[in-house]
Order: structure tokens, then sequence, then C-alpha cells
């Protein structure tokens, strides 16, 4: 077929251009480490890049709330221990007194060691996190949960236990209740009826006891003191299972987000090494078309014609 | 012999003709649209010679473009499909590089909010958390305004770039037009010059990539252009007119553009589908991808601030009070003129909140009072235009400036553009509404282990019952005509309504109760209901909730034994009134009027219907009232015992009754008076009163002529009224009262006077008796007159004293009250209903008054409990849980795990118990967690996706688009370059090929030279012959 002289020249510019556009491409690509470099230059791609993306963002978030849950825990922990040693302090101290050999005035000094220790409890009992809201507040977390009123400590929170979300399947407990953890003691009478005494009113039921020296009342005390012991300890067990399972869900996390970030990095990230290789190629190419470009658009006719 | 030399100057010629032809294609190498032409010689005719024939040389016969109309279609028609794939290419990937852009894209504004609203959930007291988030929502809504303003520029450019090239093809066209006048010169398509057929082909193949053409030609090459297959229509070029083609874009939808031909006869032709060349594939953009993306994104912005809204509202915020709408959108307004005039200017503002207009406003100019004025689409209250120029709608200001003239006017309309105008509106930290609206306590007593839950989870609407409620609610008083077989439901009175009043006109026979009830089931006023009345009544169909159950302890009781210690009355109530007269006398010391306002005082009081006749057979139980039924002003009332012998009870007996306890307190009295409308008396009838006639002729038998006037009438029966104690008076109210004076505790017997005549004045009847009544009055000139019916007292009883009777609510209802009428028969009866609701439809106000309200909830067994109002100590409703330990108490989703034991008790409150109610609940997270489960929640949105994937799809649309669209273009990008190879190797000039022609004609042309030089050559050997 017969083509033109003007066509001839146009395509060939037109073919030297489109290559001159992939080197572009290929050099835009590197200087930039990305693949796709633009959202046009592969919209299926890019879509791909933004979801995992947004995985990624929401790992990290359910990361921040596992932190979050964890730093509770921790606080929650540290004052349940330390209630758990003086807990174990008052008992000593109440089978002390228990003890008939005591007179009035030992046992007064005892009650006083154990109205203090009952002081730190409450104390402990109104721990603040590093935002400043009562730990064992519920979600009354601005009023101080334990306060004085009319010689009782009397719980002033409420009894919501918040859960945040630390994966999109699984919602994780924030916080737990002073009604919760310090739950109120059982009493069981003679009549077999269930009454119930409040933490701290037991407590300080015992160091009345002591003070009056009424045997019946430090023994009760002590009964109750045991029970505090154990509902303590299960408190404790209990934030301890969950400061495991915070533990395991962050193992989890990290993985799926390491998932999430190899995938993104495989859809988002160049591959240097083929891209170096393409560009050589490329512009090999591009050289060629150059070179016989410029051999044959010297041939004419005419030249021969003398 | 053959003309050696004139051979030889043919050949000359014509390879002179060839080679300035082949001159002129090296020339034109590289002129557009210029086609090769070729000179073609032909033989001339030969000469006979006797035996035979002998050439006489060649002739050029014509110089031919190298031309062939069947490429050059298929040329225009490739160009015209290659164009638009590559417009479709151009816009389609600047909407992927905005929406997938990671500066401006919304889908890590999206990240960032939900990232905060999570930790915003680990922290709700954070102040410094709560400013995080509202930056980050404004961060989405400024992304989303930033977003839909470059996708608009994006749009407006294409119209513009539209506009432009429809320009260029009006030009061209007109040109054409040119080219085709200066063809009339020549008779035929062959003889046209070369150079103005390639302008043509030019011109042709220009429109081609703006727009596809159908081409026609006629014998003088003369080109028609229509914009269509046919031409029928979208002529654009036809000979030598050259029409105009015009675009109108459309504001509200992107899609829809109109490209009109305005032809020069004046008529329109108007084209669609067009979506090949540059403007079609402008079109293709618009309705494709623009359109459909940027409604996507308005519905995006609009789910995304309605849900997030939702959620707001239904949480409690850092101040303890309900949540504001985190986002808005305002609406964007469109004016259009009605009437032509151009002299005034409108402006509109709206209120915060202003949500839009359901129906267009029609604001037209009043030129007798020289006002502009309109009706309000929502109150239908008429609006006229105020001193400062300002029609005030509801939310909405339009001022008019500037002149107007008769006739003008204008229709406002409104629409949303979420995405344009969506706006993050709270700066109050405190503002955020992390809280959920309850809470619920376990008692520190309970025995059981039983982990309860509160959410709030608003009941749905029943579509009938809001009818009712809305009828109710905006017409102050109002008769509801309702069949009351056993039963008929009046209607709902909506939590939040004031100062009920139902009345039922009942009588004694057929006597017809009103009862008020919660949904829970509680009867708070009306009569005992026997047990298979209750059976149909208390049913989920008539408004109960599902599993109510009836209570009837708080029935017809009042203060503190009330429902609640709601003030509720049931009875009849007569209230005192204060009157304001005017009065002007004449002052005696300056003979001047003047102006005197006194008050006159009357006493509650009340005033029977003719009493009914009410007897007991001899030997059954002859109380009629028992003791204690009803109350008077307070006054326990003893039993009414009707006569012995199955006589009708008198009204003195009544009234005595009445009296005996009512002593210093209030007094009833008989009375016998009847106002009869002065257009129901008939004049032609005869009258006879207690016996007496009252217009004897003279043989002292009834005239009957009946009496003259209304006068003669009034006249005559006060002249009996000494034998009859009935007087008579006219009313200024068009009436007549007869009142019977002496005795009236006794009835007024009127007759015709005659057995003969069957009525008379005051009815169709022969006879009639009007039975007496009884007024009730408080002594106290201050005091209403209460008749109040008790536990035991019933309609009936009222009935008996010729009372109607109804319930009166005080002050508001806190919940959702039901009204309900029941009697006996099936007949209709009227009611009298009178309330108010400030807010009709409102359930908001209705979970404000729950709020205020702290609730105990006590367990009878394992899954029963009651609900009592902790303020008043009132049994509210006995409830269920279901088989997930579930239930719902008014918009309260109550979930108890495991289920508590027996005697345990919860309290539920609207997280506000701290000092003087204030809201404590700082750590509540359960609002916000709703937020950060719409980040992973397929079906918040309502889209069956998340938002961010709503998002992403959006941007894949555009995507997919565009690449199919650059598929598209590659492929058409070889059709269309074998095209141009295909014309090319016909129309195109190539060097060589023209060298190798120039060396050919030159070496001709040479040959022929050389014949001349021969013939001079055999010229002169013969000259030379000597």
């Amino acid at each position: 077929m017969v083509m033109s002289t003007q066509l001839f020249f146009s395509s060939a510019v037109d073919r030297m251009g489109n290559q001159q556009g992939r080197v572009n491409e290929l050099q835009t690509q590197i200087a930039t480490g990305k693949k796709v470099v633009t959202p046009s230059d592969a919209p299926d791609q890019a879509t791909v890049i933004s979801r995992l993306r947004s995985a990624v963002n929401r790992q990290e978030g359910f990361d921040r709330a596992l932190t979050a849950v964890e730093n509770r825990l921790t606080a929650e922990e540290t004052a349940l221990d330390s209630m758990q040693s003086a807990l174990i302090r008052i008992q000593e101290l109440a089978i002390q007194g228990a003890n008939d050999t005591n007179g009035s005035q030992d046992r007064q000094a005892l009650a006083t060691e154990i109205a203090g220790l009952v002081d730190h409890m409450v104390g402990l009992a109104n721990t603040q996190d590093v935002s400043g809201n009562y730990v064992f507040a519920g979600s009354d977390a601005k009023t101080r949960p334990y306060t004085t009123v009319n010689n009782e400590i009397v719980y002033q929170g409420d009894d919501v236990t918040s859960q945040i979300f630390v994966s999109e399947q699984q919602m994780l407990n924030l916080n737990r209740p002073g009604s919760k953890m310090f739950p109120p003691i059982q009493h069981s009478t003679d009549a077999g009826e269930d009454n119930k005494r409040s933490f701290f009113g037991a407590l300080g039921d015992l160091v009345s006891a002591m003070n009056q020296g009424e045997y019946d009342g430090i023994h009760q005390g002590l009964e109750d003191v045991t029970d505090m012991v154990n509902s303590v300890s299960k408190s404790l067990a209990d934030v301890g299972t969950d400061l495991t399972v915070v533990e395991s869900r962050k193992e989890v996390l990290n993985d799926v987000k390491l998932r999430y970030q190899t995938l993104l990095s495989d859809a988002q990230d160049l591959d240097y090494s083929k891209a170096i290789t393409d560009l050589s190629a490329e512009m090999l190419t591009l050289e060629a078309a150059q070179a016989a470009f410029a051999k044959i658009s010297g041939q004419s006719l005419f030249d021969y014609i003398r | 012999m053959s003309d050696l030399l004139s051979l030889g100057t043919s050949g000359i010629q014509t390879y002179q003709k060839a080679l300035s032809t082949v001159s002129n294609n090296i020339a034109n190498l590289n002129t557009e649209g210029y086609s090769r032409q070729v000179a073609k010689s032909e033989e001339t005719t030969p000469k006979s010679i006797g035996s035979g024939y002998l050439g006489t040389g060649s002739a050029t016969t014509a110089i031919r473009r190298q031309y062939d109309a069947f490429l050059e279609d298929s040329l225009r028609q490739s160009s015209s499909n290659l164009a638009s794939q590559e417009q479709l290419v151009k816009y389609a990937e600047r909407l992927v590089n905005l929406l997938g852009s990671e500066t401006v894209g919304l889908d890590n504004a999206f990240d960032q909010f939900f990232a905060t609203a999570k930790e915003l959930s680990a922290d709700p007291a954070s102040n410094v958390l709560r400013q995080s988030y509202l930056r980050d929502a404004d961060t989405v809504a400024s992304r989303f305004r930033e977003l839909a303003g470059l996708m608009n520029e994006v749009g407006l450019e294409s119209t513009e770039e539209f506009a432009s090239n429809l320009d260029e093809l009006n030009a061209l066209a007109s040109e054409l037009a040119q080219v085709n006048k200066m063809m009339l010169k020549n008779a035929s398509e062959v003889k046209q010059p070369p150079q103005l057929l390639d302008q043509r082909d030019l011109i042709l193949r220009q429109m081609a990539d703006l727009i596809p053409v159908t081409v026609r030609t006629n014998t003088i090459g003369q080109a028609a252009v229509s914009l269509t297959s046919s031409f029928n229509k979208g002529v654009i070029v036809s000979g030598v007119v050259a029409e105009r083609a015009r675009v109108d874009f459309d504001d509200t939808d992107p899609g829809n553009i109109r490209l009109i031909i305005e032809k020069t006869d004046g008529s329109i032709d108007e084209l669609t589908g067009t979506s090949n060349g540059t403007l079609g594939g402008i079109v293709q953009f618009r309705q494709t991808v623009l359109d459909p993306i940027l409604s996507g994104f308005d519905a995006l912005a609009k789910s995304f601030a309605d849900t997030l809204n939702q959620i707001q509202t239904t949480g409690i915020d850092g101040h303890g009070d309900f949540g504001q709408a985190l986002f808005q959108i305002d609406p964007v307004f469109d004016v259009a003129r009605d009437a032509a005039s151009l002299t005034f200017d409108t402006d509109i503002q709206a209120e915060a909140g202003f949500t839009g207009l359901d129906e267009p406003i029609r604001v037209y100019f009043d030129e007798l009072q020289n006002v502009w004025k309109s009706v309000d689409p929502v109150t239908q209250r008429p609006v006229t235009q105020n001193a400062d120029g300002d029609l005030k709608f509801d939310g909405l200001t339009v001022r008019m400036t500037g002149t107007a003239r008769t006739g003008d006017s204008i229709t406002i309309t409104s629409r949303d553009q979420a995405a344009l105008t969506i706006q993050a509106r709270l700066e109050d930290p405190l503002a955020v509404a992390t809280s959920s609206v309850f809470r619920i306590s376990h008692d520190e007593d309970n025995l059981g282990t039983s982990a309860p839950r509160v959410a709030y989870k608003p009941l749905p609407v029943r579509p009938e019952e809001q009818l009712i409620q809305e009828t109710f609610g905006v017409t102050a008083a109002q008769f509801v005509s309702a069949n009351a077989s056993t039963r008929a439901q009046l209607g709902l009175v909506q939590a939040g309504a004031r100062d009920l009043k139902a009345i039922s006109q009942s009588s004694f026979d057929e006597p017809v109760s009103l009862h008020l009830m919660t949904r829970e089931g509680v009867h708070i006023a009306g009569d005992p209901l026997s047990d298979g009345q209750l059976q149909a009544l208390v049913d989920p169909v008539n408004g109960f909730v599902d599993d109510a159950t009836y209570v009837g302890a708080y029935r017809n009781q009042t203060s503190q034994q009330a429902y609640r210690d709601l003030d509720v009355f049931v009875g009849l109530r007569g209230e005192a009134q204060t009157v304001d007269l005017a009065s002007s006398p004449v002052d005696p010391r300056t003979g001047e009027r003047t102006s005197v306002l006194s008050q006159s005082q009357y006493s509650g009081r009340l005033e029977s219907k003719p009493l009914p006749a009410v007897s007991v057979a001899p030997g059954e139980d002859r109380t009629v009232i028992p003791a204690g039924a009803l109350t008077v002003n307070g006054r326990a009332m003893p039993g009414l015992i009707a006569p012995v012998g199955g006589e009708n009870l008198a009204v003195s007996t009544v009234v005595d009754w009445l009296n005996h306890t009512g002593a210093g307190n209030f007094a009833a009295a008989a009375s016998n008076r009847t106002e009869f409308e002065l257009d129901q008396i008939d004049l032609s009838s005869t009258l006879s009163i207690n016996g007496s006639i009252i217009n004897p002729s003279e043989n002292g038998t009834v005239d009957t002529r009946g009496f003259i006037s209304m006068r003669h009438m009034v006249e005559s029966i006060n002249a009996e009224s000494e034998v009859t104690g009935v007087e008579a008076s006219l009313t200024d109210r068009n009436s007549l009262i007869l009142e019977r004076v002496t005795d009236p505790d006794q009835p007024i017997e009127l007759s015709s006077g005659s057995q003969f005549r069957y009525r008379h004045p005051f009815a169709p009847q022969q006879t009639t008796s009007l039975r007496s009544q009884i007024q009730i009055e408080s002594v106290d000139p201050l005091a209403d007159l209460e008749i109040r019916l008790t536990d035991t007292g019933t309609v009936q009883h009222l009935a008996a004293l010729g009372l109607n009777a109804g319930i009166y609510l005080d002050g508001e209802a806190e919940e959702d009250l039901l009204l309900f009428a029941v009697g006996a028969g099936s007949k209709n009866t009227a009611f009298e209903l009178s309330g108010s609701v400030d807010d009709p439809l409102n359930t908001q106000t209705e979970i404000e008054t729950l709020r205020d309200s702290q609730f105990k909830l006590t367990f009878l067994d394992e899954e029963t409990f009651q609900i009592h109002d902790l303020e008043t100590d009132t049994l509210m409703g006995t409830r269920q849980l279901d088989a997930e330990n579930l239930t719902n108490y008014r918009g309260i989703e109550l979930s108890f795990d495991p289920n508590p034991r027996a005697g345990d008790s919860f309290v539920v409150d609207g997280n506000n118990t701290g000092p003087d109610g204030e809201f404590n609940a700082f750590a509540n997270n359960e609002n916000i967690i709703r937020v950060v489960e719409l980040e992973f929640d397929p079906n918040a949105f309502g889209t069956g996706e998340t938002i961010g994937e709503a998002y992403r799809q959006l941007f894949s649309l555009a995507g997919n688009r565009a690449n199919q669209a650059a598929v598209a273009r590659d492929a058409l990008q070889v059709v269309k370059d074998q095209a141009v190879g295909a014309r090319d190797a016909v129309s195109g000039v190539s060097l060589d090929e023209e060298a190798a022609d120039l060396i050919r004609f030159q070496q001709a042309y040479q040959a022929s030279a050389q014949v001349i030089q021969a013939a001079q050559t055999l010229f002169d050997r013969i000259i030379s012959i000597r």
C-alpha cells in the first residue's frame, strides 16, 4: 500500500511520542516508588489500595482501643492488688483481735491500724486514670465513687459497664464498676434469710466491733473479710483474664495489620527491579525508533535523481 | 502523412500538464486536506489514411482528484467515534483522580473520623477527644463540599467546552455553505475546482470530529449535512443555507443536555441521543459518569448526615440534653419567574435547620395593595410582605426588591445538594452525644447476679394512631361521632397533650361511658368493666402494648391514690365564671358618660337535661344511685331510692336529695324551661297548655286559624299563665322560651287542644310533655360545681340526674393515653373533645418526659416484673421477658442476662441522677459506640455496604467508565488509523511516487521534444533537397 509522505512523518512522530510517554510513566513510578501514581492510571487498583489503606487505618484504631483497655485494666489490677494485701493484713489483725488475750487498748490499737488500712482501701477504690476518670465509678466517672455519708462509706457511682470495640466483631469491657468489684457481703442469718452489708460498711462494722470489743462482731467481721479477700481475688482473676484476652487480641491484631500492610504494599509499591528493567527496555525501543526514523526519513528518491 | 510536429506538440502539452500536476502535488505535500491530483491523458482521434488510421497524438482530458467517497465517509465515522471516547476518557479520568486522591478524597477523612470516634468511645469524658471528634466531622463535611465543588467545576468545564465546540460547528457550517455557494458556478462535480472539493471534504471531516454527520452530495458537488441519520431532522447545512445549533444545560440535572437547531425558517429541531464526536463524548460523560456520580455523592452525603444526626439526636450530650444534629444540609432554592418582568429581585434566607420545601411556594404581586403575597405551604396561612420587604414563611424569609408590575409572580422550589452544602454545625465539645439516653442500675440487695442492659429503641408509631392524634391535637374542640356498639377507640391522647376534656352525650337507658387507659393496661378513669369487655378492649389492636396487663386499682381515684398522682376528674364540672361588664353611666356632676368596668361572678352551675323516666318495678332493688357513688363538691351523696310501686322518680325527690347533702355548699332547684327556635314553630297550629286552650274561638273550642303572629302567641300564652303556670317570652336570638313559673317540678303538657288536630305549634305531635330539669349551683360565687364519680359510680348514675359524664385531665399527660367509649347497643353518640398538644407527632417530647421519671422494675418471678413510677410509687404496668430475655417499655429496651431472681429490683433512669437531676454519665459511651459501629456495619446507611465502600463504589464507577472508554478509544484508534491509511493510499501524496512520475513525465516530455526536433530535421532535410 502506498503511504503518503505526510502520514509517514506524522505516524512516526506519534509512535515516538507514545514511547516517550511510556518512558516518562516508568520514570515517575520509579521516582515515587508507587505502582499507581495517579488513580486514573489504574482505577481498579486504586480502589483496592484505598480499601486496604482504610483497613490498615481501622486496625490502628483498634490498636489504640486495645491500649486504652490495657491501661484501664492495669490501673484496676494495681488497685486490686494493693487492696488484696491490705485485706490480708486486716485479716491478720482481725484474727489477733479475736483472741481473748488482748486487752481493750491492744484491740483499739489494732482497730486503729485496720481503720487506716480501710482508708487506704477507700483511696484505692477511688483510683483515677490519666484523664482523671474514676476507674471504679461506672459511667459516673467525674464523681468520686466512695465517699463518706453519715459516717458510712457509700458508693456514689453507677452500675454501667462500658464496652468498646477492639475488632469488627469483638467488644471488651472498658471498666468495671465498684458495685461489681467490691460487691456487698452476704450474711446468712440463723433464720435462713439472706441479707447484705455493703463492702466498706462491713469493714466499718469490724473497726467499731474491735473498738467496742464485741466478739460476735469481730467474728462476723473476720468472716466478712475472708469473703472480701475471696471476692477481691475473684475480681483480680477477672481483670487478669481480661488482660490475657487483651494480650492475645493484640497479637491477632498485629497479624491482621501485617497482612493488610503486606497486601497494601503488594498493591501499591513498585517492584523496582521490574520497573528498572522495563525502563531500559522502553528506552532501548525509543532509541531504536529514533535511530530508525533518522535513517529512513533521510531517504528520498530525489536524492538519487541527479 | 501524419503531422509529426503537431504530434510532438500534443505530447509536450500533455506532459507539461502532467508535470505541473506532479509539481502541484509536491508543492502541496504538507497542505492539510489536499488530495493528490492526476492528469488524465487520452489519444486524440486518429486520421484515416485509407490503409488504416494514423494517431494524431494525445491530449489531457482532465486533472482528477484522487478521491474515494466511501473511504472519506468511513474516515469521518471513525473519527467521530474516536473523538467521543477521547473526551469521555479525558473527563472521567479527572473525576477518578479527584475521588481517588489521597489529599482531597473522602476515604481517609472517613477513616480519621471513625478512628477518633473509636478513641472517644474509650474515653468519652475527655473534652480533648470530643473536640477532635467535632474537628474530624468538620473535615468530612468540608471534604464533601470540596469534592462536590471540584466535580461541579469539571462539569462546568465540560459545558464550556461543549459550547465552544458548538461555536466551532456553527462556524464550519457557515464555511461549508460558503463553499457550496461557490460551487454554483459550475454545472457538475467534475467541473468543480479540486481545491474547492478538498476544502469541502476537510470541513466535513472537521465537523465529524465534533459530532457525527450524515452527508449527501448533489450533482454539482454541494454537500448537505444532517446531524441525525436522516435528512428529515437535524439538517444543519443544506445548499447555501447554514442553520445555527445551540445548547441548553439543566442546572439541576447534569445529564440533561438539549441540543437544538434553530432554523432560518423559525422552526426548531431538538436532537436527542448525541453520543459520538467531541460533543457526544461530553454528553456521554455527563449522562453516564457525572450525573450518577454527583447524585450518588449527594445521596452519600445525605445518608451520612442523616445517620449521624439520628444517632446524635437520640443520645445525650455532655450537658445532659438530647444531642443536636451534627450535620446540617442547607437546601438550595430555585426561583422561577412565572412572569416576564425582570425589574425585581428575590433573596431567600432560610433559618438554621431548615430542611427544604415539600411543596413549591408561589409568590405573586398584588397590584391593588402594592405588596407581594403568598400562602405558607406548611401552615396554609396567608403571608404578606412586611415593611422591610420581607415575606416570612415557616423557617424561611423571602425578600423582594425592585419594582414589580401587574401579574408578576415567582415560584420558589428547593432541592438538596447535600454534598455541596453539608456542614458540621457543632462547636461546643460537650455537644457530642456520647451517652445513651437511659441507664439501669441494680439494687444492692439483689440476690440474683443478672447483668441488665438498656437501650433506646423507639417503637414505630402506627399510622392510624397518628391520624386521630393529629385531628385531636390541632382542633381545639370538635364533636366526633362514633359508633358505640360495644366499644370505640376515640383516639390516642399523645404524651405531652394538655388539659384534656372528653364528654359523652349519654342517656339513662343507653349509657355511653368514656375510659382513659395507658398503653400498658392501667385503667385511669371510667366505669367498671366486665371481664368480657376487658378482654375485647385490652388488645394490641386497640393500641395497647403486646403484653399489656389490666390494672384497675387506680380507676377514678384522686390525688395520692390516682395513677402517677395525675389530676384526673371523672364526672361533670360546671366552671365558675367571671364576666366583665362594661357600662357607661352619666356622671351627675359633669354630665359626661364615663366608662366603668365591673366584674360579675357566676358560681359554677350545671343544668340537667329533662330528667329521664326512672322507675323500678315492684320487688326489685329500688336504689337508683347507691350511696357513695357520687360526690358533689367533695361531699359524698347518700343513696337515691326510687319510689315504691313503680312510679317515676320525681324531680322534687331528686332536688330534696341534693339539697339535703348540699346545705351551705351547693343548692339544687327544679326548673322547667325549654327554648324553641322560631322557625321550628308552626303558627297555624292550635295549642293547649296544661289542659287550657290557649287560642279559643268564640264557642270555646280551638280556633282552627291558629295564631296571627309570634307576638300574638306569646301574649295568648301569658294571658293564660295564671291558670297554666306557664309563661312565654321571646329572646333576641330568634327563639322563644316556655317556662313553668309555678310548680317548676311539674311537667308542661303541650297539646293541639283538639282530638282532630294532630300537631301543636312546637312539635308535629298531638301531645308533648316537657319534663322538668334540675339546676345545681355552688353557693360560693367563686367555686366550681363538681359532680364526681367515685370508683363505684357509673355514667348511668349521672344519667339518672339528666347529666352527661366526662373525663377531665388537668395538666399534662406524661405518656400516651388511650381514650375509649363503651356503650350498649348500636348507635351514634356525640362526643365533645378538647385539649391541646404543643407539638403533635413529636416522639422527642415523650422521651423527654420519660427521661425525667425514674422507674423501678421489681421481679415477681424470673420473667415477670412490675414497673413502678419511683416518684409516685404507681404501678405502671407488668411485663414479661420474651424468649431472648428482652422487652421494650415505651422505647426503652431492657434485657437481662441471666434472669433475675424473684424480688430483685432495678432502677431505670435518664442518666440524670446527679444533684438537682443533673447529667452524670460522662463515661457512658453507648451512643458513641453506635458511631464506631457504623464504620463496619454494612446496613448502617441503607446501602448494603459500609460508607467507605459506598464511596469507593462511586469512585470505581468513574474508574470503570474511564477504563471502558480507554479500551474503546484504543480499539477505535486502530480503526481510525486504518481509515486514515486507506484514504491516504488513495489521496495522499508520496514524494517517491511523485519523483518517479516526475522522471517519467520528464522523459516523455523530452521524447516529445525529440519528436519535434525530428520533425524539424525532416523538414530541414526536405528543404535542403536541391
